[in-house]
């Protein structure tokens, strides 16, 4: 038997779901680096990463999935690049409370763009699962001329949370097919 | 607690930080070869730095520290060693010792610079009782 092992990074808002994600996907216990947030005026939550989370999920008996989580704030970029070398993609969780979300978006886009083309959109904090509340995200990416995988997902759904990892190894088998040929 | 005082109340107070810089600038004078400390929160804000030469990036350094501490505390952990707050680090041109300050209220991180030929066994000595006052500094 072959045994495969990949590597999948969380990046994105402050407070967007990236640890939830992490542990709610993850089969072992996660490995956490949580500090106390002093940085209210950003973000309300008590507890924020500050090195990365660390959870793994087998999703058959040939392939294990390392999920790497990232500390939000741009002061920790430094880890970003640490943590997304030999990534198979990035997940990249944008926080829909925030007024400034399309500047989320493409801030977060633009800083993990250098290290993968492989990218998910992930849309979080939506009170209502709406398709029609992903039309400023269809649009602004549009605009932009990017064509990158988006939902909306709750970090806590195991399901949501699947499903983006999914069409990241998806998306990853098609460019690799596509390098075949 | 009003909206003012929430995003107040994690960060160390202007008072408590005059002590605290208090403690860093006896510690740069305890033990020679010392170049700079500096204090900062463990989601790597940095709070007070007392140096003996131009410091740039010091909030870089502050939110590296963090990361460290986290990262090797995390580590420590999960081959379970318990009580591992300090971590010495030894380059060709110096040496850095980051240090938990476990503050209840206020949890910080310490983080001294120094020469390469410093009696660690003295730094380690002052730096021990530098974070006691630390931890004392309360409301």
């Amino acid at each position: 038997m072959h045994l495969q092992r990949y590597k999948i990074v969380f990046g994105g808002t402050i407070g967007a779901g990236k640890s939830a994600a992490i542990r709610t996907l993850s089969d072992i216990s996660v490995i956490s680096t949580e500090a106390v947030n002093t940085d209210r005026n950003l973000s309300m939550k008590h507890l924020t990463t500050v090195g990365i989370d660390y959870g793994e999920i087998k999703l058959d008996d040939e392939i294990t999935i390392g999920l790497y989580g990232t500390p939000g704030q741009d002061r920790f970029d430094f880890m970003w690049e640490i943590v997304c070398k030999g990534a198979l993609g990035i997940i990249i969780l944008i926080d829909h409370s925030r007024p400034q979300r399309l500047q989320d978006l493409e801030f977060y886009l633009k800083a993990f763009q250098g290290y993968s083309n492989n990218i998910v959109i992930g849309i979080t904090h939506l009170d209502v699962k709406d398709d029609q509340m992903l039309k400023i995200y269809r649009d602004w990416c549009a605009l932009k001329n990017l064509n990158y995988p988006l939902f909306m997902v709750d970090a806590r759904q195991k399901d949501d949370v699947l499903l983006m990892t999914e069409a990241l190894i998806a998306t990853a088998e098609i460019n690799s097919l596509c390098l075949d040929v | 607690m009003n909206m003012m005082n929430i995003e107040q109340a994690f960060k160390l107070p202007d008072a408590l930080k005059h002590q605290a810089r208090s403690v860093l600038t006896e510690l740069i004078h305890q033990v020679n070869g010392v170049q700079f400390i500096m204090l900062c929160s463990t989601d790597g804000f940095e709070i007070e730095v007392v140096s003996k030469k131009h410091l740039e990036n010091s909030g870089k350094i502050a939110a590296v520290s963090s990361s460290i501490l986290a990262m090797v505390s995390a580590f420590v952990s999960e081959i379970n060693l318990v009580g591992c707050n300090n971590i010495t680090l030894n380059a060709e041109n110096g040496k850095v010792i980051l240090s938990a300050v476990p503050n209840a209220d206020y949890p910080m991180v310490l983080v001294v610079s120094t020469a390469s030929d410093i009696l660690l066994g003295q730094m380690n000595y002052y730096m021990k009782k530098a974070i006691e006052d630390l931890v004392k500094l309360s409301n």
